[in-house]
């Protein structure tokens, strides 16, 4: 019996069609600001119409036609290019010294190698990752300002542990939880005390909100965490 | 007017004036051996 077999370096990838790194990097921001700031993975249809129209088209569609007309795209793309791209740099720059490096970071290494050209057949792979990054900025700057708006907080506990409160509070960040299906809210009140609480529902990051909830424990970082919370109505920060 | 709210660890998971309802659902996870589930009155 015969084996054909083709090692990898003797494959020959036909060199595609040549984007600048400069316009696939405006091309992915753009696509995300299309979508209304946000990562469309799967097609999103307005079903109320009739017949149902596409409401959204995925950012990889989307990026994938601006780079067939750049001429669809400004000098602000460009400049929000280049600041998604030196954000995204410093980002796995840290990461891999702190050797927090994931298998999607390994990925976003090989976009970040390609300097000059991204060609369309031999950088698929990297042209494939691209259009997710200004989401992945989107988040990881919103999370600087959390921990940045949390840091001004002051070094004080609300009340005493069993205590029943009303609170004014800005919500700073509202993560789900599958394990609990709850929302897990951290927030600040109007005197500057950041609080933490479980909640059913999503509260609107930035949002002000009046709450009534027993102080559960103290924690360390001068969080107050809260238990059993309920929404009062909506505050007046 | 009575509102009721039934806890479960510590978060809502009934929010209603009506107390049948309430005492519904906390039932449903006492039978389920949820031992952190409160029942509360609240007066408004």
């Amino acid at each position: 019996m015969q084996y054909y077999n083709m090692s990898k370096s003797a494959r020959k990838v036909t060199p595609g069609i040549q984007y600048s790194a400069a316009l696939v990097w405006a091309a992915a921001v753009a696509a995300h600001r299309i979508n209304g700031n946000r990562y469309i993975k799967v097609t999103e249809w307005d079903t109320q119409a009739e017949p149902p129209v596409v409401k959204y088209r995925t950012n990889r569609e989307v990026f994938t036609e601006l780079l067939a007309n750049p001429d669809r795209l400004d000098a602000g793309d460009y400049q929000a290019g280049q600041e998604c791209l030196d954000w995204v740099r410093g980002d796995v720059t840290f990461k891999a010294l702190r050797g927090q490096l994931t298998d999607f970071d390994l990925s976003v290494q090989k976009v970040l190698a390609v300097e000059e050209n991204f060609d369309s057949n031999i950088d698929k792979l990297a042209l494939a990752v691209v259009p997710c990054l200004p989401a992945s900025q989107a988040r990881g700057l919103a999370r600087a300002e959390t921990d940045s708006r949390l840091r001004q907080t002051v070094n004080e506990h609300v009340s005493t542990v069993g205590a029943k409160v009303n609170l004014e509070v800005e919500v700073l960040k509202a993560n789900y939880s599958q394990n609990y299906n709850t929302w897990f809210v951290t927030a600040v009140d109007s005197q500057n005390r950041s609080v933490f609480f479980s909640y059913r529902a999503p509260l609107a990051t930035g949002s002000k909100v009046n709450i009534r909830g027993t102080v559960k424990a103290h924690r360390d970082n001068a969080t107050t965490q809260l238990n059993r919370v309920t929404i009062i109505n909506k505050g007046t920060l | 007017m009575s509102k009721f709210i039934v806890w479960v660890g510590g978060v809502a998971d009934y929010e209603g004036n009506d107390l049948n309802q309430a005492k519904a659902v906390y039932k449903e996870w006492i039978a389920q051996n949820y031992d952190d589930v409160i029942l509360e009155e609240v007066l408004s």
